[in-house]
């Protein structure tokens, strides 16, 4: 999922213009991290549904931590015989 | 798994068994390792990774009761492993942060972002910045500074004795009140944004 308006952020500052995409993105209900670490090896491999799938994106977008969780898994599972 | 297991429950039964147990960790490692050393060979030595591989097990270990079967085992564990590994680096990388300075950084931050735009722009920034102060409590302002300061969800956490869960609802609810004041107020999240960031 491309959005050009996330900052997703190396370890470091998702912070100053994401203050009004931050609120930008907010919806009533949305995962948390810990929803997301729990379907993170499935989202991976392409195995959610599209429902749950969607909220993993959205989460994505608000959270640059945890899409750097999925991209360091993608690159740690890259060839894995 | 490694031709000696059918599926991948197989992995958890193994490493459930005291007879099968040990040889199936070392596998376990040996795969974590090799996974774990493609994510962060450049930001980790050969040391720190022996050290998280070994700490990704034990947490895989304490953890088989959570594995459902929606992916592969070895999938499941790496993810494990790379949460374990990228706090090791988030936490080494703000450790020097006093939260003094993050806040600091985070009220900088709130106040570049909110700096003078426009005559709209300025009356929904104005709404937005007295919300941040009056309208959250002192620890949703206190995570949201944090966050604006750059430090991790994952250090902020760490820093303020709350899980990523916790901190994500805090955060969550601190937003959904900025946002709630800020629409009644007459105005909506792209009031604030930058010309910039508007056509990016």
């Amino acid at each position: 999922m491309n959005d050009p308006k996330a900052t997703p952020d190396s370890t470091g500052s998702p912070a100053r213009a994401s203050l009004a995409r931050m609120l930008e993105l907010t919806r009533g209900e949305e995962m948390d991290c810990e929803g997301f670490a729990d379907h993170l090896a499935a989202l991976v491999e392409g195995n959610v549904e599209p429902e749950l799938k969607a909220l993993m994106d959205h989460h994505r977008l608000i959270c640059p931590e945890c899409d750097e969780e999925r991209e360091a898994l993608e690159r740690a599972l890259a060839s894995t015989p | 798994m490694d031709g000696t297991a059918a599926t991948e429950w197989d992995w958890v039964a193994v490493l459930r068994d005291p007879a099968r147990r040990d040889d199936a960790a070392a596998r376990l490692r040996d795969r974590l390792r090799r996974g774990l050393g493609r994510s962060f060979g450049r930001q980790l030595t050969d040391e720190d990774l022996d050290d998280l591989t070994q700490d990704a097990v034990v947490r895989t270990l304490d953890k088989l009761d959570a594995f459902r079967g929606e992916s592969q085992f070895l999938t499941w564990a790496t993810a494990i492993g790379v949460r374990v590994a990228l706090g090791e680096i988030r936490k080494r990388k703000h450790a020097t942060r006093a939260m003094d300075q993050v806040l600091a950084d985070g009220r900088e931050a709130v106040g570049q972002a909110l700096a003078p735009q426009s005559l709209q722009q300025d009356d929904a920034r104005a709404v937005l910045h007295k919300a941040i102060e009056e309208a959250l409590t002192d620890t949703q302002r206190e995570a949201l500074l944090a966050k604006l300061g750059g430090l991790s969800m994952m250090e902020i956490g760490r820093r303020t004795g709350r899980n990523r869960g916790a901190l994500y609802k805090l955060l969550h609810d601190a937003r959904k009140r900025l946002l709630a004041h800020l629409q009644q107020a007459g105005y909506g999240p792209d009031d604030l944004l930058t010309a910039q960031e508007a056509t990016v």
